[in-house]
């Protein structure tokens, strides 16, 4: 128990506490939308594309946390601009982004010389949290939290059928829009913590755990939000502990939380 | 009075298809309209124009309609999320659980309120989405072929509910259907589609038109059968 108050001597440790408790909420709300959307690796697709953007930082070296966000926004335009423009089937549209994005990236990175890093970025690190990234996840927290909560309602209604939604009166295209902005933002303030290669499965673990134990909507919703936090919680007190990836240990703890309630569920 | 919708020589192409050509109707307030045609004719997207799901290639569409009710063919959704019927009524339309319970007695589905969305059969669902279009107040319903699905005394009980609701909230109805007999039963009007507006008018009138004939001629043999023995309830 000690050690774990010890944690919060540390500044690098409350502000990767502060910016995964943040997470956790945004990540769990958005995940409960994505999940009934049935788009599971478009979290993967916009975090591979964040990706290159971060390869493309260190080349050039420009501001990373623009550079995230700008590249998140960037790869959600052309995400709809393919899925406008041919015949492709949005899974495929969304899988195919993901891989030329981090197959650019990875060009891009061979071109660096000296040695780096990009473990950080693949599995997420609490140490490469600065003051900077809790600026960014404050502001990309209540932007999204006063933001999802206006467009909830007709957000509700589009996710579960697109045609009654526009019977409601919706301008549908102009609500997915915001949707997948709010989705690229918080894509690119959690790259740090969790990962790229582990992004999705924070966006889409929670819900479906929830999905799995909940009798209604909104109990869905409550659930996903405490189990993110449970797992952010515990995950990054035992990535600080054993000195493992953050983003590896909280998706590590999700997997746990996901099986035992799997488990457990006819008793719960 | 004024049409709640008029669409004037609209066409619509998906692709190289030309889905519909040179379309032009009213829907004035009060009427009920059934849509028929053969499969692929253009019925559902004639309908989901007139919703603003598409939009033409060419002509225009004037709604000066104030709510529209909708109720899809299928609905297509993730049955393992676990939404309860009440819970989509009130994602749908901003009312109290007594009014969601009040409109689900009206099409008697009052039973279901508790059921999650995943456990319904399919008439029971079509209930729903009715109630749940009914709860918007609309002053036009569309109905996308609503008793697919539904075996024949399903179907019967159900266009009984949809002129009940007709005559109670007297609003404008458009039903796609592919069952003629039905249709010749209910609809005050017609309106024969493929591909483009073939003929249109009192169901009397549309039942001699050569163009229904055609279309139509070979599946009206059991239609035929029934109106020779008087049945026409």
């Amino acid at each position: 128990m000690e050690i774990l108050i010890d944690a919060f001597q540390y500044g690098f440790f409350i502000r990767a506490f502060v910016v995964g408790l943040a997470l956790a909420v945004v990540y769990a709300l958005l995940g409960n939308f994505v999940v009934l959307r049935e788009e599971i690796v478009i979290g993967h697709t916009i975090a591979n594309v964040v990706f290159l953007g971060v390869a493309l930082s260190l080349l050039f070296s420009w501001n990373q946390s623009w550079v995230m966000v700008a590249s998140a926004i960037l790869g959600v335009f052309f995400i709809l601009y393919l899925k406008k423009n041919s015949r492709f089937s949005q899974n495929s549209v969304l899988e195919m982004t993901a891989q030329i994005a981090i197959a650019t990236g990875i060009v891009v990175l061979a071109q660096l010389t000296g040695y780096r890093n990009i473990t950080g970025f693949l599995f997420g690190n609490i140490l490469a949290i600065s003051n900077s990234d809790v600026w960014l996840t404050s502001a990309v927290f209540l932007f999204n939290m006063v933001v999802l909560f206006l467009i909830r309602r007709p957000l509700t209604q589009l996710v579960i059928n697109r045609d009654l939604a526009i019977a409601a009166g919706n301008k549908v295209e102009r609500i997915n829009f915001i949707f997948l902005v709010l989705l690229a933002l918080t894509v690119a303030a959690g790259i740090k913590i969790i990962g790229v290669v582990l992004l999705g499965a924070f966006l889409v673990i929670p819900a479906n755990t929830a999905k799995n134990l909940a009798k209604s909507f909104r109990q869905m919703v409550g659930f996903s939000v405490g189990i993110s936090l449970l797992a952010v919680i515990i995950g990054l007190f035992f990535s600080y502990l054993f000195d493992t990836p953050s983003g590896a240990m909280i998706v590590l703890i999700l997997g746990v939380i996901l099986v035992l309630t799997n488990l457990f569920r006819k008793i719960i | 009075m004024k049409p709640l919708i008029e669409i004037h020589n609209v066409s619509l192409r998906f692709g190289d298809y030309n889905v519909l050509r040179n379309i032009s109707l009213d829907i004035m307030p009060h009427e009920m309209i059934s849509l028929i045609g053969l499969n692929g004719s253009g019925k559902t997207t004639l309908l989901k124009l007139m919703l603003g799901v598409f939009e033409p290639d060419s002509g225009e569409i004037l709604r000066h309609v104030r709510q529209v009710g909708y109720v899809p063919q299928k609905f297509e959704f993730d049955r393992t999320i676990p939404f309860s019927v009440s819970e989509i009524l009130r994602v749908y339309n901003r009312v109290s659980d007594k009014e969601v319970e009040k409109k689900l007695k009206e099409v008697s589905a009052e039973m279901l309120i508790k059921k999650t969305i995943g456990d319904l059969s399919g008439g029971e669902m079509q209930r729903v989405l009715i109630a749940n279009a009914l709860l918007s107040r609309p002053d036009l319903l569309l109905l996308d072929e609503p008793t697919s699905g539904l075996d024949m005394a399903g179907e019967k009980d159900f266009y009984c509910m949809i002129e009940d609701i007709h005559k109670k909230y007297k609003i404008a109805i458009v039903m796609v259907s592919h069952d003629v007999y039905m249709v010749f039963n209910h609809a005050q009007k017609i309106l024969c589609v493929d591909h483009g507006l073939v003929c249109h008018g009192h169901p009397e009138e549309v039942k001699k038109h050569k163009e229904f004939e055609r279309l139509f001629g070979p599946h009206l043999i059991p239609f035929k059968h029934h109106l020779s023995h008087g049945d026409t309830d």
